[in-house]
């Protein structure tokens, strides 16, 4: 009997390397310092700083500090949950194209390194929106702020999670149509 | 109704991404076991009123776009149209 959910052993790989490497991130997230994540604090800091205008500086075992901003870059605004999410939508999207070991080393390394950049951009988005939010220059009205902050966070995140996706599939898309031409 | 599944299945696409957003943030915790605190119950409702604003949004700005896009089309036949017929007073009348 044919099912539709038939996976060869390169794509059932690639799944359970992403699964893993989702369940292993969230446990380093879990007790990672700001120092230890600093890797994507740092970058997400200084974009973040040129975006809003900030200058965000970095104090051990606290995180990227602007004292006239008065707004700290801490561990919980570093958007791991976003990159594993990124990563793991990526690759869950891309299992069709996943037939040889090529194919799925090139698409879990394409998922990981757009994750990450996708992390950066939609998180220094968000951090940005706070900031206005926090100053004021966007006008909340007598919601509560830590509400306000929370739901802004999961809808730019959704967004751009969906976003990344939709510009990956329209890629990998076009790329199809392109070869199919010649 | 018709219209509103055909809506729906375009927008299918988005289970994956908002699939892997739940794993990571709703799926993973309570599988550790946080599930039995309230602080989670109210992030779990955020994240889902989160996910429906995000489908909502999406679809309405795909709704728009595609009318203003038969707006356009519509138009741009219309004007086709009215350069395609020729005028039969000036064509056939005294000179």
């Amino acid at each position: 009997m044919r099912t539709g959910l038939r996976m060869n052993r390169w794509q059932i790989a690639a799944l359970v390397v992403a699964l893993a490497a989702v369940v292993a991130g969230k446990q380093y997230y879990r007790h990672a310092s700001a120092g230890e994540l600093g890797w994507i604090l740092s970058p997400t800091a200084r974009m973040v700083g040129a975006v809003s205008g900030g200058d965000f500086e970095y104090e051990a075992g606290a995180g990227w500090i602007d004292r006239d901003l008065r707004y700290a870059i801490v561990p919980a605004c570093a958007g791991l949950h976003f990159a594993l999410a990124a990563f793991l939508a990526l690759v869950l999207g891309g299992l069709p194209a996943m037939c040889t070991r090529r194919a799925a080393a090139g698409r879990l390394a394409s998922a990981a390194v757009l994750a990450y950049l996708g992390t950066l951009v939609v998180n220094t988005t968000r951090i940005a929106i706070a900031i206005a939010m926090h100053r004021g220059a966007i006008d909340v009205g007598g919601l509560d702020h830590g509400e306000v902050h929370r739901l802004e966070g999961v809808v730019v995140y959704l967004g751009g999670l969906c976003a990344l996706y939709a510009l990956a599939r329209a890629v990998h898309t076009g790329k199809v149509r392109h070869a199919l031409a010649r | 109704m018709r219209w509103l599944a055909e809506r729906l299945r375009q927008l299918g696409w988005m289970a994956v991404p908002i699939a892997a957003y739940l794993v990571v943030t709703l799926g993973l915790p309570a599988a550790n076991g946080a599930a039995r605190s309230g602080e989670f119950l109210r992030h779990a409702g955020w994240v889902i009123a989160g996910c429906v604003a995000v489908v909502a949004a999406w679809g309405v700005t795909g709704v728009a776009a595609g009318a203003v896009a038969t707006f356009a089309a519509r138009g741009a036949r219309r004007r086709a149209n009215r350069r395609a017929i020729p005028r039969v007073a000036s064509a056939g009348g005294p000179s």
